[in-house]
């Protein structure tokens, strides 16, 4: 643009964020949010909802992974509140797996911490019953005025005029349960006005039994005695929410946790959801339906036509992710420039990226970082390097252990990595007694052409010989125009690692290459037999081993539980200590100054050091190995496989960098803490301020240079032990949590600066 | 200038009148509503020849709060034990009436308990206190025993021989399965006086009272008529007709007042002792009671949330 400009210097702090899951508490007006045509479309709706009174709305957001559904849907909250205030209430709910029922709990769980909102809802009842109550009286017209427009407390008034107070909370009752059009809502909602039932109505709220106060009171059923009940009690809480100058603003994200393709509800559930749905729009709610797209092809269409409104995620364009880099340098750094990335730059990004604004920005995170380090402008190589090593890298692992899984389940065996024709293959699978096999080749993410070329040259050669058939699994991105060249020369599709239905997907296919095998080795139906049959006893073998081995635990869980409870208190007692010794100087014991931080910011600290918890984890492991029983024979198998590989004492000196550098964090900031002024309103002094966000800086300077992933990689490995014959749900749990662990950490500068920062005033705005 | 709506020696004006505890309120007794109605349906209660000896009475008050239920069973209380005492007399009995007060235990018998755990606390309470003040022939020896039904059904046996017990219970809650238990387990000599405000819940349990070993007396009380306005302030301010100071109601005001909405006795009597209360306080005091002196009074009293 201007050749004359200054060499542009590198910043301490990286102007990118670690990792990008969105979190509600997370995203603050700071939050940079590329504005693409999904994103305006979702706030024209917004915006269009906020301004006409009356009708709700039912917004679907769909999109695929790290394409910033939630980042979207946390968006629309903060915007709402910036455009209404205080008048719409706002709810944000993460569905959980499993089925309606668990969805109402987390919905009605964060109600429960928002009790408030219930109440003034209830009370806004009560306050029209008593105005009613009061109809046609001169005397009381300036009270009735004020009771409807929520500006005097009915409690109060019932109480200082001596009204008949029983007859109108009757009256509330016969109303709620009119509008809710359900009794037992009608009888609780009313017992919140009555003192001492607090309690007991929650708990019947969130899902539990009824309380026997209750029972007595007609509240026999729990809300969760089946899907269609916790949807309509959903329902009622829209309806509750209807009308008043209140707006009510629901998120549901991660839907497809409930509703995929294959898990498609029935048909009761489904008018229960329209029901829902509808019960949102004549509420006049907003409400917002964030998953992958396939949670609404299992909606019958019925359902679907209640959306008003569907925002597809699409990728992110190069000229979205220049926009992106330029407003976040100028939001972190106070500079709105490109360097060091340039256009071409960013447009591989974007191609190899797949457009994901997940990956873009984790890209861009770890590039800036390396540009850094080598004083020099990001450069295609650089991309591919970090791409592939910092990026792709840490799912080779899980790849393969979930074709081994898969491998097993299907009673194949396979040989190490050979060479076959001269090509390095990662298994070898014989099928039947004719030389007839199946070969299976690994990759990481296929990033140029160069690569394409070798791997679609190995794959021809291996398809040189009739009875074999190759499988190609790829660990990362692959752009449509790779795939369509692959698709050419292996006549399948080229098999994708992602988290999730990998182990499904890669399956299929085994189980499709197999049969043609099969067939081709039914030239001889004896021996094809004689090859079924033995892989049938492999697969019978293997089976039986699991129950034994399970049979075994079983045994032994019964046999020793007390033994277990006495060995677990133990456990328990240690990790506070193990935790606690991380955090001082000498090991000593002693607690460390913590009780001076607020504590929202001393659990954000012990959240961050508890989250990989691979100290307890290991030291369990090591005090397990040296026992004499059936355990010691698995922790000792665990730890030889984990510390067999190098990695695990690199990722083991993560850990200790971690701890320590969380620890002088934590340190810094609550000697920070300690001496801190204010100003007269309570707002942090500048000085303050500024030595505050240096503590915050430092600390993601030094955090760049670590490989969180490292430690997340050891926290799964070890957890392999725990896990490793439950299947592939159970990756994908662990996967999840090792997301969850590196965000933990990734994030610590964040949400400790936003738990700080709100116990100060913040600066009034204009 | 006095108020004429001051109850002498009660410090507190609106709480319910209460002859047992001071007997000059049996005078401040006004027919308005349905309170005259309600006491003679209480007093026919020993009109038909219980005399206590087959069984145990039961009567309920029923109306929301503030329309004097409390006053008018303390009413039905005080004239009992003096009827009875009266008949005694006259049969040259030793018979004796007493009351024991468990209106006290309505903060330890919240609506949040269950039925079950109010009727057993209150039993207990009604237990001691009988046991403290000697009406029983024998000590009362299980004081751990909580549960009313092992303990009401027997308690006739246990009193003094000349006793008769008026037990003033608790208000009940919402739910009111209590007066059910209570009317089947009365027993002879005890007369259970008990009030509720649920006045439509008492509905759902009519067809249960009424096939109870003991069918309980309604007395029922409601808003106020039109002309009872009228009639309470007279005989308020006629105990002071010598006092020519006392504000004069404007004509026609306290018909509007109690049926500007529908209004109870202990409404009107918060309202006209508040405005008398106000009207002594002025520099210059009002010399009739109008409209807009109650206009700007309930102003005044209905500053809620602000904007003064």
């Amino acid at each position: 643009m201007n050749d004359r400009r200054p060499p542009p210097r590198f910043s301490d702090i990286n102007p990118f964020p670690p990792t990008a899951v969105a979190q509600v508490s997370h995203i603050g007006a700071e939050t940079v949010t590329i504005q693409t045509a999904a994103i305006r479309t979702a706030v024209a709706e917004l915006q269009d909802y906020l301004a006409s009174p009356g009708a709700g709305r039912v917004l679907a957001i769909v999109g695929n992974y790290g394409t910033g559904k939630s980042h979207l849907a946390v968006y629309l909250l903060n915007t709402a509140r910036q455009i209404a205030g205080e008048t719409v209430q706002q709810l944000f709910v993460n569905a959980p797996y499993g089925n309606f029922v668990s969805l109402y709990r987390a919905f009605a769980e964060s109600l429960a911490d928002r009790r408030e909102l219930v109440m003034a809802r209830v009370r806004h009842f009560y306050a029209d019953v008593v105005a009613d109550s009061m109809a046609g009286s001169e005397l009381h017209a300036e009270i009735a005025s004020k009771l409807r427009a929520g500006k005097a407390d009915p409690v109060a008034v019932v109480e200082a005029l001596g009204l008949p107070e029983s007859g109108l909370i009757e009256e509330v009752q016969q109303r709620l349960r009119d509008i809710t059009e359900n009794k037992a809502f009608g009888t609780a909602l009313t017992l919140l006005l009555r003192h001492g039932f607090e309690d007991a109505v929650w708990e019947w709220l969130v899902g539990n039994d009824p309380a026997e106060n209750l029972r007595e009171r007609g509240i026999v059923d729990p809300t969760t005695m089946s899907e269609r009940s916790a949807l309509d009690a959903m329902s009622v809480f829209a309806v509750l929410f209807r009308g008043g100058r209140f707006r009510f603003m629901v998120v549901i994200d991660e839907l497809d946790h409930l509703l995929s393709a294959s898990n498609r509800p029935h048909g009761e559930v489904q008018i229960a959801l329209k029901q829902l749905l509808e019960g949102f729009l004549s509420a006049g709610a907003f409400l917002v339906l964030a998953g992958l797209p396939d949670f609404l092809e299992s909606l019958q269409s019925d359902v679907r036509a209640r959306i008003t409104r569907q925002v597809t995620m699409a990728p992110l364009t190069a000229q979205d992710a220049v926009s992106y880099i330029r407003a976040r340098q100028q939001s972190e750094l106070g500079a709105d420039r490109l360097f060091p990335f340039s256009e071409g730059v960013v447009s591989y990004i974007v191609d190899i990226s797949g457009g994901s604004p997940r990956d873009v920005i984790r890209l861009c995170y770890q590039l800036y970082r390396r540009a850094a380090d080598q004083d020099g402008a990001v450069t295609d190589a650089m991309v591919r390097v970090v791409a592939r090593d910092a990026f792709y890298g840490p799912n080779t692992e899980a790849t393969h252990r979930d074709i081994r899984r898969t491998l097993t389940a299907h009673g194949l065996t396979s040989g190490a990595k050979n060479f076959v024709d001269g090509v390095p293959v990662d298994y070898w699978i014989p099928i039947g007694s004719r030389g007839a096999a199946i070969t299976v080749l690994v990759n990481d993410a296929v990033l140029d052409d160069s690569q394409l070329t070798t791997l679609i040259s190995y794959v021809s050669r291996l398809r040189g010989a009739a009875n074999r058939e190759v499988l190609v699994v790829i660990g990362g991105y692959l752009s449509p125009e790779y795939t369509d060249r692959l698709r050419e020369v292996l006549q399948r599709d080229p098999i994708i690692y992602e988290k999730r239905g990998f182990a499904a997907d890669f399956d299929a296919a085994l189980s499709g290459v197999e049969r043609r095998l099969d067939r081709v080795d039914a030239a001889d139906p004896a021996a094809a037999l004689l090859a079924r049959l033995e892989r049938l006893g492999q697969q019978q073998s293997n089976t039986l081993d699991i129950v034994l081995d399970l049979a075994g635990r079983v045994e032994s869980l019964a046999t020793s539980s007390d033994q277990r409870i006495a060995e677990l208190s133990r456990q328990f007692e240690t990790v506070p200590l193990l935790i606690g010794g991380l955090r001082t100087d000498a090991g000593s014991a002693a607690p460390p100054p913590a009780g001076q931080l607020p504590e929202r910011v001393t659990a954000v600290f012990d959240d961050a050091i508890n989250a990989l918890s691979i100290d307890t984890r290991l030291s369990t492991l090591f005090r397990q190995m040296f026992d004499d029983n059936a355990e010691a024979a698995s922790a000792r198998r665990l730890v030889t496989a984990t510390l067999r590989q190098q990695r695990a004492h690199t990722a083991t000196g993560v850990v200790t960098l971690l701890r320590l550098l969380t620890d002088s964090f934590r340190r810094a900031v609550t000697d920070w803490y300690a001496t801190a002024e204010t100003d007269e309103h309570g707002r942090l002094l500048g000085k303050h301020r500024q030595r505050f966000d240096a503590i915050i800086r430092v600390f993601d300077t030094f955090m760049g240079f670590l490989y969180v992933y490292e430690a997340s990689w050891l926290a799964d490995q070890l957890a392999g032990g725990e896990d490793a014959r439950q299947g592939t749900l159970d990756h994908s749990i662990r996967a999840t949590r090792l997301l969850q662990g590196q965000d933990e950490l990734g994030g610590l500068s964040g949400r400790v600066r936003t738990e700080v920062l709100s116990d100060f005033a913040s600066d009034a705005p204009g | 200038m006095t108020n004429p709506f001051d109850i002498p020696g009660q410090r507190d004006p609106l709480k319910p009148l209460n002859p047992v505890t001071d007997a000059h309120h049996d005078d401040l007794f006004i027919d308005v509503d349905n309170t005259k109605q309600a006491f003679e349906e209480f007093q026919s209660i020993l009109d038909t020849d219980y005399a206590f000896e087959r069984g145990g009475a039961m009567a309920i008050a029923v109306g929301d709060r503030q329309f004097g239920k409390t006053a008018l069973l303390n009413r039905c209380a005080y004239w009992m034990q003096r009827e009875i005492k009266a008949r005694a007399t006259a049969a040259r009995k030793k018979t004796t009436a007493h009351i024991i007060d468990l209106r006290f235990l309505a903060g330890d018998v919240p609506a949040a308990l269950t039925a079950p755990e109010r009727v057993n606390t209150v039993c207990h309470h009604l237990m001691k206190k009988l046991h403290d003040s000697r009406h029983l022939a024998q000590p009362w020896q299980d004081e751990g025993q909580r549960e009313a039904n092992l303990v009401l059904p027997y308690l006739a046996d246990k009193l003094t021989r000349d006793a008769v017990l008026i037990v003033m219970l608790p208000p009940t809650a919402d739910v009111i399965d209590e007066l059910v238990v209570y009317a089947n387990l009365i027993p002879k000599r005890v007369v259970m006086l008990a009030e509720t405000s649920f006045v439509g819940r008492l509905e759902e349990y009519s067809a249960r009272l009424k096939r109870a070993a003991t069918v309980p007396v309604f007395l029922r009380l409601g808003v106020l008529r039109p002309e009872d306005g009228e009639k309470f302030f007279n005989q308020r301010r006629d105990r002071h007709a010598s006092d020519r100071s006392i504000a004069e109601a404007a004509p026609e005001v306290l018909r509007w007042l109690v049926t500007v909405k529908p209004t109870s006795v202990g409404e009107l009597q918060q309202v006209l002792y508040g405005l008398y209360d106000d009207v002594l306080r002025r520099r210059s005091p009002a010399q009739q009671l109008t409209r807009d002196l109650i206009a700007d009074f309930y102003i005044s009293r209905t500053r809620f949330g602000g904007d003064q």
